[in-house]
């Protein structure tokens, strides 16, 4: 079944693009410190190099002279773990939240609802910043604030597949076997709610490398951390002179995103085959 | 007929308005929480960094916020203060927090109005030709122009603009929402706030303007295929008449509920592009704010921005009701 799974996804030829760029963007999270060794914050050459001018550097240095291929690998790594964790935190969050709201209704799901709801109408970014900025800044609370405000999303969606699954004939014969709702929650109805909420989720890491980057921008990133909003944030006073220091960042945001957000829309489709025949 | 509803908005804007008490509510317990979990005194958090405050303010924070008293009634003095719109004072500016808010506020409003009048008036033109012509030529360069919309970081995209528009072509001004060197009134003023408003409102716009178009051409497809488009096709109406009026008119209101599903984040996305624009709004405020670390100015502009949304949700919602007749206010 995950193989065919799989030829459907491939088949899509933009899903296929999207998983290409991601896997060279895990190359290079993974391989790239050996071709860049040294720490992208140490002065590595003069300032101010452009990409090309001298291939020590092949993509030039910034304004104190650090190494802007070096900082590139270490952005990608902060970006796909912070991505990648704090998308798992906001699942998390979602499908509990979605889960017991949708499974007992009543009271829990009218409480988690109006919780929902107040996420939602809060500026999430805003949130975030304020999380970040009042917690200190780190890779974990940039993690954590990321996840606690976008969960909402995750949640309403699991809260409708619940409602719809727990009538369903497969879970009432499962219950009247003698089932307890943890084990209905989590062995019946969970696998069935699940493809939507991978779906989101992929679609959730591409928002969280976006947040990110922008809240290292504000300057609330790891101060010991360099990532690619870091990078950007620093380079903005030169941005007239020396476009490429945000520049070239920007792009790794750009086509990061893409290959998430291409992976999300490719599962979408592999996912519920009618929809793509539309 | 128009006249007979004004009643019914009126009605509809009452009931409304106090839904928005509970949010007040719920964003001043979620600051309230934020404040007992974080490290150090509430007022160590409030005043910022230590040595920043005098002695006396920090006391008289203290006293205001109830420290000696037990936890409920710290949550009680906050929400009275609260409730009161009482947001607390701004050291680092030397102001109250609610009339820093409420100065940046008009900024803010312009930007966020332009940018969205844009995106969808945009994202309804570039959405029609989608749907016209789908799976051909015009459809998928629109497509494609959607997918990288949808990566482009907000902050990035203007950095990338003021490098082209203002630094190499010199078209527009980089930064701020008047030109500070001359005294302009009437209509020279209006151009001259337009001038600067462009590029921030474009680069806010241009997420927004690829989610309205995806949204417009997979509405007006399900359109095409729906009974009362084909009714007008029998009747013999032209293709341009059932285009604009009969589908259009119908994924309007997705566009719609789309739109107020997106407030909050088209503040968040204004908060960035406004520090990249130096535009003096909210979002410019919030920026001062993290780098001064003046986490009281933060916290309210966190709650007047969460009410400001459920308030413009309200005006969307009225926009609905006129849009859809079968919607009741």
């Amino acid at each position: 079944m995950y193989f065919a799974l799989l030829k459907e996804f491939l088949r899509n030829r933009a899903a296929a693009a999207g998983l290409v760029i991601l896997v060279l963007v895990l190359a290079v999270a993974a391989l790239g410190h050996f071709r860049f060794p040294g720490d992208p914050w140490e002065m590595a050459a003069a300032p101010m190099l452009w990409p090309g001018e001298d291939w020590a550097n092949p993509l030039g240095t910034d304004l104190m002279g650090r190494d802007i291929a070096t900082g590139l690998v270490s952005g990608a790594r902060v970006s796909l773990l912070i991505g990648l964790v704090s998308a798992l935190i906001s699942a998390i969050i979602g499908i509990a939240a979605g889960a017991l709201g949708g499974f007992y209704r009543g009271w829990i799901d009218a409480f988690l609802m109006r919780v929902t709801e107040l996420f939602q109408t809060v500026p999430q970014f805003v949130l975030a910043v304020v999380l970040v900025a009042i917690f200190k800044p780190s890779v974990a609370t940039a993690t954590f604030a990321i996840g606690i405000v976008s969960w909402p999303p995750t949640a309403r969606l699991v809260r409708s597949e619940f409602l719809l699954l727990r009538e369903r004939e497969f879970v009432q014969a499962a219950r009247s076997l003698g089932m307890g709702d943890v084990r209905l929650i989590v062995t019946q109805i969970l696998p069935n709610a699940l493809p939507p909420v991978i779906v989101v989720g992929a679609l959730n890491i591409a928002h969280a490398i976006q947040t990110e980057a922008a809240l290292s921008f504000l300057g609330l990133g790891d101060p010991n951390v360099m990532s690619w909003g870091t990078i950007i944030g620093n380079g903005r006073e030169q941005v007239v002179d020396a476009w490429y220091i945000c520049g070239l960042p920007g792009i790794a945001i750009v086509l990061v995103v893409l290959a998430f957000n291409l992976l999300g829309e490719g599962l979408n489709d592999a996912l519920n085959p009618r929809l793509a025949e539309k | 007929m128009i006249q007979s509803r004004i009643p019914v908005v009126l009605k509809f804007l009452r009931r409304r308005l106090w839904q928005v008490a509970p949010v007040v509510l719920g964003i001043a317990l979620l600051n309230f929480l934020i404040l007992q979990l974080a490290p150090g005194d509430v007022v160590d958090v409030l005043a910022g960094e230590a040595g920043a405050a005098t002695p006396e303010y920090m006391a008289q924070l203290r006293a205001s916020f109830g420290l000696d008293k037990p936890v409920p009634a710290q949550l009680f003095y906050y929400l009275k203060n609260t409730a009161m719109l009482d947001l607390g004072f701004s050291f680092r500016q030397n102001m109250p927090v609610l009339q820093l808010i409420l100065e940046r506020l008009p900024a803010t409003l312009v930007l966020m109005v332009t940018a969205m009048s844009v995106a969808a008036a945009s994202g309804l033109v570039l959405g029609v030709i989608s749907a016209r012509c789908v799976h051909r030529a015009a459809d998928r360069v629109i497509s494609v122009f959607v997918l990288i919309a949808y990566a482009l970081p907000t902050f990035w995209l203007g950095l990338m603009a003021i490098v082209l528009f203002s630094a190499k072509l010199g078209w527009l001004p980089s930064s701020g929402m008047t030109d500070i060197s001359v005294e302009l009134t009437g209509l020279d003023y209006l151009l001259d706030v337009a001038k600067h408003a462009l590029l921030p409102a474009l680069t806010l716009a241009t997420f927004y303007l690829a989610v309205y178009t995806k949204l417009i051409r997979t509405a007006m497809l399900e359109y095409f295929g729906a009974d009362f488009i084909r009714t007008a096709r029998a009747k013999g109406a032209t293709e341009i008449r059932i285009t604009l009026f009969h589908a259009l008119r119908n994924a309007l209101l997705p566009l719609m509920t789309m739109l107020g599903l997106q407030l909050g984040s088209i503040l968040s996305g204004a908060v960035l592009v406004e520090s990249v624009f130096s535009w003096p709004g909210l979002g410019r405020l919030a920026f001062e704010s993290i780098l001064a670390r003046d986490f009281n100015l933060l916290l309210g502009i966190l709650l007047f921005s969460s009410v400001m949304v459920t308030v413009l949700n309200i005006c969307v919602d009225v926009v609905y009701a006129s849009l859809d007749p079968r919607i009741e206010l």
